[in-house]
């Protein structure tokens, strides 16, 4: 890392407020970025890895809210900038691509309108726009741009359609790009290159990524951090091999015994984890992932928290010196 | 007649693979009869308009009294010798006047409400829906008689009159499609990137409603020539001595009897315009609707 960071986010907690009182769902994330640095964020369905990014970007809808935390961007603190101020950060400096692109287009606009807008929201002239949108669009190699440009979205393919929504999501050159699962609604031939295509384009324009999946493997070559979210907790932050050849938290040694693996026979593909995890409205005491843990033993009855363990960080009360193999 | 929403539905997310709306129109018989039935209308009104008639509405011919269908008056003549047939069509401009005026305004604040009652918070929903559900209790030929009866009764107390009436349909009509639209990917991509709440609602929203908006606006546009025709038939409507339908038809019950032609003209006229349009506001429907086959 070093330097000072982009993106500090520090005890940041999500809840669902109803009259009846918070229902806690994110229980104070932390995590850092550097500029230029790629993150990927991974977990089980369900921890929590969205409403993270949501509320980075300060969308959460009601009744989601931001309870507690702060958050650090480029010097501003996000947590208390006006809608307005927000609004200029969005697609701007923090750009933001999901999944579904077949349904992140409006479906009345021609492409290369969208990929424009994107630009005229923030104050470019109407004219470079067009210009640009035609490079941009050129650039996540669709196919002769200035016709294309004129096509509408059902007219694109699930790829072509995904990578509208890249060149549109980095018209202004973010600084900090988050990739929400973009290619989980893709083929497999397409999810490798639509993967291919982001990272080269965040390495040319030096963009902090974060990379939110629940396959480790697919990022696991473009990362330089993991950071491991369990049921709303991250329980480990760690360099991308040492997180792989030296699992800090038996959750994390549990997603990677999980992941199939072609060159190592030996090793059955896809062990699963017993049980699931706890929903936000299951009370576990101590630590969340004691049910389903191998080492858990007394100690666990009491929250662990996030110390530096290694070259990064884990929440365990065990150390793995002492794990049962 | 309510529209049925989810069946113009959002699903106009392909409605652009296939043909054009309007060249599905045409193709649709109830499509092509309404557009046919109301041409006739619209453009016998514009050519009253432009005094065209092939006597003046208003003139009277005293010799000429209650003369049956001939060919110099084709529909008679009414108890002033007035030619019944250039009335009627100056009094179809007039009710139109009278509707396209109402729907215009009903259109554009009941749109406006609408996607502001499905866009924003409770804040906002409440007050909207409230007064919608207030002037939706109203019997709407009731609340036009009261606002035409306390204003002073000019085309235009008539027109704003049916407008407020009208208002709540298209709060109703848009509103649903706008909760859901508020939920689609596009539009929530529209907030990632940093786009002001007046872009997305006009520039994304609004768009993607007006079919809805369109279907509507037919039908109502004929409802409203109803309740103008009926506000005149109870003597609230547009004026005298200006011709308007409902006011002729008020003039011949008297006359039925005597001289059944001074009816038929307007009677024909109305029922002509109101069926063209429904038959075109279902054509519009099935032309938008992404579900309906390409013929129609
Ligand atoms: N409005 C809400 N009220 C209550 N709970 C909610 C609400 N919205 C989301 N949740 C819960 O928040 C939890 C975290 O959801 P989130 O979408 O962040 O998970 P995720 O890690 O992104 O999962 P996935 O991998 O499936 O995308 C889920 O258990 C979900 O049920
Ligand atoms: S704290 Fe205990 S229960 Fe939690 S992960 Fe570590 S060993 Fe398992
Ligand atoms: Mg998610």
């Amino acid at each position: 890392m070093g330097g000072p960071a982009l993106l500090e986010v520090e005890d940041l907690a999500v809840a669902a407020r109803s009259r009846r009182g918070d229902l806690e769902i994110v229980h104070g994330v932390s995590l850092q970025l550097g500029p230029g640095e790629t993150l990927a964020v991974v977990g089980e369905t369900g921890s929590g890895k969205s409403l993270t990014m949501l509320a980075l970007m300060r969308l959460l809808a009601p009744p989601l809210a931001i309870t507690r935390g702060r958050i650090a961007f480029d010097g501003h603190d996000l947590t208390s900038l006006s809608e307005r101020e927000m609004r200029e950060l969005r697609g701007s400096q923090m750009a933001m691509i999901y999944q579904d692109p077949m349904t992140s287009l409006n479906p009345l606009m021609r492409i290369g309108a969208q990929v424009a807008e994107a630009m005229t929201a923030h104050g470019v002239a109407n004219s470079e726009a067009r210009r640009r949108s035609l490079e941009l669009l050129a650039r996540v190699e669709i196919p002769d741009p200035e016709r294309t440009a004129r096509s509408y979205p059902h007219e694109f393919s699930g790829g072509m359609r995904q990578r509208a929504v890249i060149a549109i999501a980095l018209a202004m050159r973010p600084r900090l790009l988050i990739a929400d699962e973009p290619t989980t609604a893709l083929d497999v031939t397409i999810q490798q290159q639509i993967l291919a295509l982001v990272n080269e384009l965040r390495r040319e324009l030096r963009m902090a990524t974060i990379w939110v999946t629940h396959d480790l493997g697919v990022v696991a070559r473009m990362v330089d951090r993991v950071v491991v979210m369990y049921a709303g907790h991250v329980v480990e932050d760690a360099p991308v091999d040492q997180l792989f050849h030296a699992p800090q938290h038996p959750y994390t040694r549990s997603l990677l015994a999980a992941l199939p693996n072609p060159t190592d026979q030996s090793r059955p593909a896809l062990v699963q984890i017993p049980g699931r995890p706890p929903l936000p409205t299951e009370m576990v005491e101590g630590c969340p992932f004691r049910p389903r843990c191998a080492q858990a033993r007394e100690a666990c009855r009491v929250r662990p928290v996030l110390e530096p363990r290694a070259a990064g960080r884990a929440a365990c009360w065990v150390p793995v010196e002492e794990w049962r193999p | 007649m309510t529209i049925d929403v989810a069946a113009v539905g959002l699903r106009l997310a392909d409605g652009r693979s296939r043909a054009p709306a309007w060249r599905r129109l045409l193709r649709s018989h109830s499509g092509l009869v309404g557009i046919l039935l109301t041409g006739i209308i619209a453009v016998a009104a514009a050519a009253a308009v432009l005094g065209l008639t092939p006597y003046d509405p208003i003139a009277q011919a005293p010799i000429d009294r209650l003369k049956g269908p001939s060919p110099t008056y084709w529909f008679g003549t009414d108890q002033f010798g007035r030619d019944v047939f250039s009335r009627s069509v100056a009094g179809v401009a007039n009710s139109l006047t009278v509707a396209i005026v109402a729907v215009s305004l009903s259109a554009v604040i009941g749109t406006l409400a609408g996607l502001s009652a499905g866009f924003f918070g409770s804040r906002v929903r409440a007050p909207v829906l409230a007064v919608t559900n207030v002037l939706f209790a109203f019997p709407p030929l009731l609340l036009a008689l009261a606002l035409a009866s306390a204003f002073a009764r000019t085309w235009f107390t008539i027109a704003v009159a049916i407008a407020i009436v009208y208002i709540p349909i298209f709060v109703r009509v848009t509103r649903g499609p706008v909760l859901s639209l508020k939920e689609s990917d596009f539009v929530k991509a529209a907030r990632v990137l940093g786009f002001p709440t007046s872009r997305i609602l006009l520039g994304h929203v609004l768009p993607n409603i007006l079919p809805i908006v369109i279907v509507q606006v037919t039908l109502s546009l004929s409802w409203a020539v109803l309740t103008e025709a009926s506000l005149s038939f109870l003597g609230l409507g547009t004026p005298p001595p200006a011709p308007s339908l409902g006011s002729m038809v008020l003039d011949a019950k008297a006359l039925a009897d005597l001289a059944w032609w001074t009816m038929a003209a307007p009677g024909a006229v109305i029922v002509t315009f109101v069926v063209g349009l429904n038959l075109l506001g279902d054509g519009l429907r099935d032309a938008f609707d992404p579900r309906s086959g390409d013929s129609g």
